[in-house]
């Protein structure tokens, strides 16, 4: 099934089209609900009411971006109602924005405890670094949808980068 | 995310574990779209229920205005008129059978006799008529005096007079 197809099913209301759509994005949109939120409970939620609202709102799909792109867009507004204010994230210690994570990412550190050190990150840090490392979201981009300053989008993002590399650093002299 | 068509991951991002929500997650969906669905008008069935409900409303306010517009213009109005015979003076006939004819004519039909000026001009003619039979009996009792005679014309034309008045209100 085509994603216009699946489109066009979902807008008449076709169960097995939402099924299908739903198959198709459910363990991306998952991951990433669970990463955002360090909590499996927490990310169901999120990803139920996602799918509620990608049903719901289909119609309004204007395909200016892809499907995942607008069903990611409406999770991440989900998600954040998880937070704790995002304007009250502490700003942190900036490190160079441009130092690139596969730069200091050693290949010896399992993909498993990486995600690990992930998950410890503060809320901000971890949103921060899910969103523009992982999903590739720019800076601009991050702060629209957080209602943030670009300048927090950075800060947070730094501050993710040295904790993770002193975490990672940690983990390799035990 | 090998289910992700946009998939913009850096290769590391790409080996970090991939989580699958229960099936419990999708029952939940699914359940509350069919409760939705249930309870769900649709917006284009309001649009068009509204707009069927309001195609009727203007139709019978236009059916209703244009017969309202019918009646007025084209009034058909029903009346009964009772006729009775008019009066006509038949020139053969004598001042006093025309007399005895208004009489009958009053009882038939009192509500003319009512009328002030009939009831004037009515009196005016009691008057004339007594005088007249008053003057016919002096005259047959008596040598017609030329005076009386010309008195008694007078009073016979002042009567045709009244007569024809009274005619003419009738």
């Amino acid at each position: 099934m085509s994603e216009s197809e699946l489109i066009t099913g979902c807008e008449a209301g076709n169960g097995i089209a939402q099924r299908v759509l739903y198959d198709r994005y459910k363990t991306a949109m998952y991951t990433l609900a669970y990463r955002l939120t360090g909590d499996f409970d927490d990310a169901n939620d999120v990803l139920q009411d996602t799918f509620l609202e990608v049903f719901k709102k289909i119609g309004q799909f204007r395909q200016e971006a892809t499907l995942g792109a607008w069903i990611k867009a409406i999770l991440v507004r989900k998600a954040k109602r998880k937070f704790k204010e995002p304007k009250n994230w502490v700003l942190m210690d900036e490190l160079p924005s441009d130092a690139r994570v596969e730069d200091w990412l050693s290949e010896s550190i399992g993909a498993e405890a990486l995600e690990r050190h992930i998950l410890t990150l503060p809320e901000g840090a971890r949103t921060v670094f899910c969103l523009i490392e992982i999903e590739g979201y720019a800076h601009a981009e991050v702060a629209q949808m957080l209602g943030v300053s670009e300048g927090t989008s950075k800060s947070q993002l730094s501050y993710a980068k040295k904790k993770l590399k002193y975490a990672i650093g940690q983990s390799h002299e035990r | 995310m090998k289910d992700n068509p946009e998939n913009k991951q850096p290769k590391w991002a790409q080996n970090l574990p991939q989580y699958t929500p229960p099936a419990s997650s999708w029952e939940v969906i699914e359940s509350e779209l069919r409760r939705t669905k249930s309870v769900r008008f649709e917006p284009r069935a309001w649009w068009l229920a509204a707009a069927s409900v309001a195609l009727v409303v203007l139709v019978v306010g236009v059916f209703g205005w244009w017969t309202t517009q019918q009646t007025n213009t084209e009034k058909i109005t029903y009346s009964e008129e009772k006729l009775t015979k008019p009066l006509t003076i038949n020139a053969s006939q004598s001042l006093e059978s025309q007399s005895a004819q208004i009489e009958a004519y009053c009882i038939k039909r009192a509500d003319v006799c009512q009328k002030p000026e009939f009831k004037n001009l009515k009196q005016q003619l009691d008057q004339l008529n007594a005088a007249h039979q008053e003057l016919k009996t002096v005259i047959e009792t008596y040598n017609p005096d030329p005076n009386l005679v010309a008195q008694f014309v007078q009073i016979d034309s002042d009567r045709t007079d009244v007569l024809r008045k009274i005619f003419e209100e009738i």
